[in-house]
């Protein structure tokens, strides 16, 4: 045998024997490849929150229909956007991605396609959440300050007014516009001038949830644009069937009578 | 008959401390041969490969014995090299690669090229200080190690068609910097 392959394999047996070097234990690589799969599923789960959370927000606001409104409409959509949670749902991208290439089924594939199989992960779940009353929930004992640390996520970002933006309920048609109740409970009067970008067919009723884009002074909007938002949605965002503010505002301008049921 | 690499494996991480030894004697010459060609610098050369089988020997444990030991203790020889790099590097490795960003058509040598390339290892040799580090050792694994594109993608945990294009690129700027590549790929 070459005396070179005696002296490596002398070396290295030596230190083994004399316990220099010893061989890390089963559990150990065990334990380590179960707290890399807890970290994936964690870092997982954080982003499906993220993500869940942004949109619930900016469906909560009105933003996320803003685009509707055209180029005006995504500029405001652009400003309003929360980018700090969305940074963060970037970071939480980027670390996943990093994970997942520790692992075979990451590593094996282009950049593009796992990066892509991540989108499509938190886009599905994303929208699955979306589907469940998990956020109202959240809202609702945040309110009700039963939420802690992640509490003021919903009543600061999730309450943040925004000056152009109002998802509201129409409780009274008015000569020059229409008297509609927001989510606040907030009784707000809206203009509507020549001006206004209205659908073309639809004449807007009592009981309709509308979308308007316009400044608001005091009570009063100067709408932009009004759109129809699909009826029920802010009921929903708010995850407390029957105790909307909008509601006490309907029987309020309506003496008792209480709103349609389908709302 | 010979024992296979995994079986050896097995009785090492049964507590057979002389077992690992057969390991070193099959793999000793090989990772000196990658470590020369693809660190370049062979004044510590044994130290570096030494300290590759002391990892293999504190990590058996992980070794999967329904898998092939020859990418792993390969995987390890990498990551140790890459260490001894960045060590003896002022400047940084980069830490993302557009090469693996886009799928890429796979296309592997035919046996052909495979031929020609025997002719062309010593030219290689000689010119492999000229390229970087991540076109250098796919093609020191293949020509040299003469591993599958499989098997280097695994070591290096990039996908299949980066490999090749890391080599084709490896190729390409081989044959810029030498006329008698040129000529004998062409």
């Amino acid at each position: 045998m070459n005396k070179s392959i005696q002296d490596m394999q002398h070396t290295v047996l030596e230190k083994i024997k004399s316990g220099e070097v010893a061989m890390k234990p089963r559990w150990h690589f065990v334990l380590k490849g179960a707290l890399a799969l807890a970290g994936l599923a964690l870092l997982a789960l954080a982003l499906l929150y993220t993500v869940s959370f942004i949109v619930f927000m900016l469906h909560q606001n009105g933003v996320l229909f803003v685009p509707m409104f055209g180029m005006h409409g995504l500029f405001v959509f652009m400003a309003s956007s929360p980018w700090l949670l969305i940074a963060l749902a970037a970071v939480f991208v980027v670390l996943l991605e990093l994970l997942v290439c520790k692992y075979s089924f990451g590593y094996e594939k282009p950049l593009l396609y796992t990066v892509l199989g991540i989108v499509l992960f938190t886009a599905v779940g994303s929208f699955v959440i979306a589907q469940t009353p998990i956020h109202g929930k959240l809202k609702q004992f945040a309110d009700e300050d039963r939420l802690p640390v992640i509490g003021k996520l919903y009543t600061g970002y999730g309450e943040a007014p925004l000056k152009h933006v109002h998802l509201c309920n129409v409780t009274a048609k008015e000569d020059d516009g229409y008297r509609a109740a927001n989510r606040h409970g907030e009784s707000l009067y809206i203009v509507v001038t020549e001006r206004t970008r209205l659908p073309h067919t639809k004449t807007f009723e009592v009981g309709d949830t509308i979308l308007i884009m316009g400044a608001r002074e005091g009570d009063t909007v100067h709408a932009i644009g009004i759109k129809p938002a699909r009826k029920g949605v802010l009921r929903r965002i708010e995850g407390q069937e029957g105790k909307l503010p909008f509601r006490e505002q309907w029987m309020h301008d309506r003496g008792n009578k209480p709103p349609p049921r389908e709302w | 008959m010979d024992q296979s690499d995994e079986t050896v494996v097995t009785l090492v991480q049964g507590g057979d401390k002389e077992a690992f030894g057969i390991l070193i004697t099959r793999y000793e010459e090989k990772m000196k041969r990658y470590a020369k060609r693809f660190l370049l610098f062979v004044d510590e050369g044994d130290a570096v490969v030494q300290d590759v089988f002391v990892k293999a020997y504190m990590h058996i444990q992980d070794f999967d014995t329904t898998k092939r030991f020859s990418p792993w203790l390969y995987r390890i020889a990498h990551n140790t090299f890459i260490n001894e790099i960045k060590r003896k590097q002022k400047a940084p490795l980069p830490f993302f690669d557009t090469d693996t960003l886009f799928p890429h058509p796979v296309a592997e040598e035919s046996s052909d090229d495979l031929a020609r390339s025997k002719e062309l290892k010593a030219e290689i040799e000689q010119s492999l200080e000229t390229l970087p580090v991540k076109y250098r050792e796919p093609l020191v694994l293949y020509f040299f190690e003469e591993m599958s594109y499989q098997d280097i993608a695994e070591i290096l945990r990039i996908p299949t068609s980066t490999v090749g294009v890391r080599i084709k690129r490896a190729k390409d700027k081989l044959k810029t910097v030498y006329d008698k590549l040129e000529t004998a790929y062409e």
